[in-house]
């Protein structure tokens, strides 16, 4: 085992420019090509992690619970539809690939990125090789963006939608959702998955 | 040295954020849910324009909360609608607040809730007192919108009718031709003897209705042709339309301030002529029982309280009581005690039998003879002071029984007639035999010794009757004064009498004027003689002169 426990660009003293990419030694505060500032880790990881993790979570709730869109249709009186009732309006009316699609998009991934971030966060320190978090690492720091569709879509029917014979009006739900999605995304930023290999590597090493 | 395991975590202001969202979806939570006010449940006779979670509640057009379902009620007569009401409707959902559809209407009276063509019915809520009504979350939709709100200030009243005549719920109600009011609902009593007649007064028209107040259908038009021409009349085009009730309080001699009574019932005449004339209801029955012969009384016949018309004469009839074996003749009568007009209302107000007490402080019927060549009798209603009564069930109808009083005219007629009768059965010509017969025999009596003795006594008779006429003569000295007093009138007179003539002799100015007023009268005809004959010679004469 212990052969295999490769030595990080940290345990040589150097740091990569994360703009950049430079390797610089680690006494470097400065990158000196682009003159960024150098860390070797992530600052306040964890901490920061937690912070916008627990955010997402919080506006989980008002996101699932609150109106996303006010559609007012001819005569009809406004309609105020959440994330849930949009998804089994579209099922109900036979768009059964864009409910599937929506639902995908709005409700599971956010709940897996939070449950990803969850377990990456209370697996700091793995005994064994962290590859399924950093595999899983990878993947919600790959489909993050695309939750923003709903957003986008939103955004757009409201914008395009405005007239006397048919509105969309963004609701507050729509607001909350953004917010998970910004903040999820933010949580997957701030955190260092390079630390669970630093921890990981710690642990093997003090067992010899 | 290259082993952080973890980073010393200082304290970050990111983690002001989740604190922020917490407080955001917190605030959320709580708005939401304290802008949950009650769950109440409407039923409504069919779901026509009620859909769950789009049909709103509103008052004074404010959402004040959503239909979260609309099922069909357990015995399947009715529609229960379940509405999620906000916290702000809390106070206005009471036991008397009243719900409706509101739908487009168009009427005679106006159009209303056009509006709902295009957004969808909605319900809307006329809200109960928040002072008297309690909290209530099951209500009963009325079928049609109220006309009037319950917070509107006003009186309600209640009429009665036989025949609504063209009146409709929102017919108005006038006050010398100004609408001061409308119909809210029409319809009967329990009895279906009536048509009751629910109407809403504005304030503050309201203070014109007291207990004497007179209401009439004004409704339609009224064409009647009189000695002085034909008459037309007609409120407006609008009670031609809609009808239309008037009213009118008369001026009493006692200025009747007291507040209504909530359960008075006024009666609606056919018209404003109606009124003055016999009223048509709001009659109490009565059956009436008399000794003697009913003859002359026909139903129609009046029933008067002292002179006073009150009621009429429904029916006569001669009934067989096969158990009694006996034929009693029961005479239905009408009275309409609300042509005696209450004063000093006490508190048991209205429904009092003003009749009954009556009779329980001497009121009797009699039969009195209104008019003595035909014959025709009327009931009359007096209070006679000894003869204190009660109403009593009557045994052959459902009526009271109003003690009767043998009459005093009534009696002597009835006894004149019964002497009549035993008159007119005397045997006169048995009679003069007899006569005759007996003043043969009196040619004998006078012969007996008997007589003599009757002529002594009729001597003594004699001398009484000479003191009678010694009375006489003194009636007769009282007699010559008043000769005098008689002669010195015809003194005076003659003396007047002179002094008129007087002034028609001779040396009277009169006479002289007299005699100089013909005098000129005698040279005017001369000189008119002259012209006659001027003319008659000389025609051209009244042209060119003399």
């Amino acid at each position: 085992m212990t052969a295999e426990i490769a030595r990080s660009a940290r345990e040589t003293d150097k740091v990569g420019c994360p703009a950049c990419a430079l390797v610089a030694a680690s006494s470097e505060k400065r990158c000196p090509h682009c003159r960024r500032r150098l860390h070797s880790r992530k600052v306040q990881s964890d901490s920061r992690t937690w912070a916008y993790l627990l955010t997402a979570i919080f506006l989980f709730f008002p996101a699932n619970l609150l109106p996303i869109t006010y559609t007012r249709y001819l005569i009809e009186p406004v309609r105020a539809d959440t994330i849930i009732s949009s998804i089994v309006f579209l099922w109900q009316h036979g768009s059964r690939l864009i409910a599937c699609v929506i639902f995908t998009t709005s409700i599971v991934t956010p709940l897996c990125k939070i449950a990803v971030l969850l377990y990456l966060l209370t697996r700091q320190a793995p005994r064994k090789p962290p590859l399924l978090p950093t595999r899983l690492y990878r993947i919600i720091h790959f489909i993050g963006r695309w939750s923003m569709v709903d957003v986008f879509v939103v955004a757009l029917l409201g914008a395009l939608i405005h007239g006397r014979l048919a509105q969309i009006d963004p609701g507050m739900g729509i607001f909350a959702f953004a917010g998970v999605v910004i903040f999820t995304m933010a949580a997957t930023q701030t955190f260092d998955i390079r630390i669970l290999w630093d921890n990981y590597r710690h642990h093997a090493r003090s067992d010899h | 040295m290259h082993d952080p395991i973890i980073e010393k975590s200082r304290f970050s202001f990111l983690w002001f954020l989740p604190l922020i969202a917490l407080g955001i979806g917190l605030y959320l939570a709580y708005e939401r849910l304290n802008g949950m006010g009650p769950v109440i449940t409407i039923s409504f006779k069919t779901a026509e324009g009620l859909a769950a979670n789009k049909t709103k509640i509103r008052f004074k057009d404010l959402d004040i909360g959503t239909l979260t379902d609309v099922a069909l009620s357990r015995d399947r007569k009715s529609v229960v609608a379940t509405a999620q009401m906000r916290e702000t409707a809390a106070p206005l959902l009471t036991d008397d607040a009243r719900f409706w559809v509101v739908r487009p209407q168009i009427s005679a009276a106006g159009v209303s809730g056009l509006n709902t063509l295009i957004s969808g019915s909605y319900i809307a809520i006329d809200p109960g007192s928040a002072t008297t009504g309690k909290r209530a979350t099951a209500f009963v939709a009325l079928d049609d919108p109220p006309l009037t709100r319950s917070s509107e200030p006003g009186l309600r009243i209640r009429l009665a009718t036989k025949d609504i005549k063209g009146l409709k719920v929102g017919s108005p109600l006038y006050y010398r031709g100004f609408q001061v009011g409308q119909v809210e609902q029409i319809k009967f009593d329990e009895r279906f003897d009536h048509i009751h007649i629910d109407a809403f007064v504005d304030a503050p028209y309201d203070r014109l209705i007291n207990h004497n107040s007179k209401f009439w259908n004004a409704s339609g038009f009224d064409f009647r042709v009189t000695p002085r021409g034909a008459e037309l009349r007609m409120q407006s085009l609008q009670t031609f339309a809609l009808g239309g009730i008037g009213f009118s309080t008369p001026i009493s001699f006692r200025a009747d301030t007291a507040r209504l009574d909530p359960d008075t019932v006024f009666p609606l005449y056919d018209s404003q002529q109606a009124i003055r004339q016999s009223g048509t209801f709001a009659k109490r029955y009565y059956v009436v029982y008399f000794k003697d012969t009913i003859g002359g009384l026909h139903s129609g016949a009046p029933v008067v309280f002292n002179g006073i018309d009150i009621g009429k004469v429904v029916e006569i009839r001669l009934i067989y009581d096969e158990q009694d074996k006996k034929a009693v003749i029961p005479v239905l009568i009408a009275l309409e005690p609300e042509r005696i007009d209450r004063v000093n209302p006490t508190a048991d107000g209205n429904d009092k039998d003003m009749i009954g007490e009556l009779v329980e402080n001497g009121l009797r019927a009699s039969l009195e003879t209104a008019s003595l060549i035909t014959g025709e009798k009327r009931i009359e209603l007096s209070i006679y002071p000894d003869g204190i009564g009660t109403l009593s069930e009557d045994r052959y109808s459902i009526y009271q029984v109003l003690p009767s009083h043998d009459g005093n005219i009534d009696q002597i007629t009835g006894n004149v007639s019964a002497i009549l009768a035993k008159l007119s059965k005397l045997p006169f010509e048995a009679l003069f035999d007899k006569t005759n017969h007996l003043i043969d025999r009196a040619g004998k009596v006078f012969a007996l010794p008997e007589i003599r003795k009757l002529g002594e006594e009729t001597a003594s008779l004699l001398k009484r009757f000479d003191s009678t006429l010694g009375s006489v003569e003194s009636a007769g000295k009282n007699a010559n004064t008043l000769l005098r007093a008689l002669d010195k009138t015809r003194a005076t007179l003659t003396k007047q009498l002179e002094n008129t003539l007087y002034g028609l002799s001779p040396d009277a100015s009169l006479y002289y004027r007299l005699n100089q007023t013909l005098e000129l009268i005698q040279q005017t005809a001369r000189s008119v003689d002259r012209l006659a004959r001027k003319i008659n010679e000389k025609p051209n004469a009244l042209i060119l002169g003399d």
